[in-house]
């Protein structure tokens, strides 16, 4: 098992396309367009890497490390091709896996935070891609 | 009232606004987080675990005749804690007047306020996403 790779955009829903939102990032931090993102105080996008990560969704736009922005437009709705790490049915809500860019069913503490949206379709397992509706579902 | 939710940034169309009916004698600060009741009817806050239904966007004046009022249900807003502290990500709901509290399994039956998009220590004002679903 590794780490996914980056969502792709199915469909960006809202208006603006996306309903995109701004959030601080580390200059030294290189972020892939595509990438999960998790919220830390304050304000602030990193890529997540565990599945106690809080989602803020998906990297509209690439950031090279140490080009100077300190910010990322960050996508927080539409439809997006994400891989699964495990077994998962159409309409579980979903939050991080332990692997980057890849989700999993959430759990009873996992509701508690952001999640990631709601599955779209069947995973069988490990490593495929499903469409993942975020945004959507939920107050 | 104090502790009054203020505008860091409004998404969707304009905030999203909703109408709700709400009585003529009550009188509504703008920026007030709202509850909801039937039948499709806000009121000011007040209770742990109150139903939200979104943030006054506009003052309502006690006896001036209107019956409805706009509540923005999508946009990033200035919340306060209620005391207890919250973390950055965490799901948070109405606590008391105008307060926020992060949320505990039952409090998941209600509808929430939105995600914290940053750490609060007690009774601090923290941006909070609201309406994104997530």
């Amino acid at each position: 098992m590794a780490a996914g790779a980056v969502a792709t955009i199915i469909e960006l829903l809202g208006n603006p396309r996306g309903r995109p939102i701004r959030m601080t990032v580390a200059d030294g931090t290189g972020i892939l367009k595509g990438t999960m993102l998790k919220v830390t105080d304050p304000r602030t996008a990193a890529a997540q890497t565990a599945t106690a990560d809080a989602f803020i969704g998906i990297a509209a736009a690439e950031k090279v490390a140490n080009d100077g922005n300190t910010s990322i437009p960050v996508y927080t709705y539409g439809i997006f091709g994400i891989e699964a790490q495990a077994a998962i049915m159409a309409g579980e809500r979903l939050i991080p896996a332990t692997e980057a860019n890849k989700v999993i069913k959430a759990d009873a503490a996992g509701i508690l935070k952001a999640t990631v949206g709601t599955a779209l379709e069947e995973a069988a397992g490990d490593t495929e891609v499903i469409a993942v509706l975020i945004g959507g579902m939920g107050y | 009232m104090a502790n009054e939710a203020v505008i860091i940034e409004l998404l969707g169309n304009g905030g999203n606004p909703v109408r709700f009916t709400v009585a003529d004698g009550t009188g509504i600060t703008k920026g007030t987080l709202m509850k909801l009741s039937d039948p499709r009817t806000a009121t000011a806050t007040g209770a742990d675990n109150d139903p939200f239904c979104g943030i006054a966007a506009s003052e309502k004046v006690a006896n001036d005749g209107q019956t409805s009022i706009a509540c923005y249900t999508c946009g990033i807003f200035d919340l306060t804690d209620s005391g207890a502290g919250i973390t950055a990500g965490e799901r948070v709901s109405i606590k008391a007047a105008n307060t926020i509290a992060k949320v505990a399994g039952a409090d998941q039956l209600f509808s929430d306020v939105g995600i914290a998009l940053e750490t609060a220590g007690a009774g601090e004002v923290i941006a909070v996403l609201i309406g994104s679903g997530l």
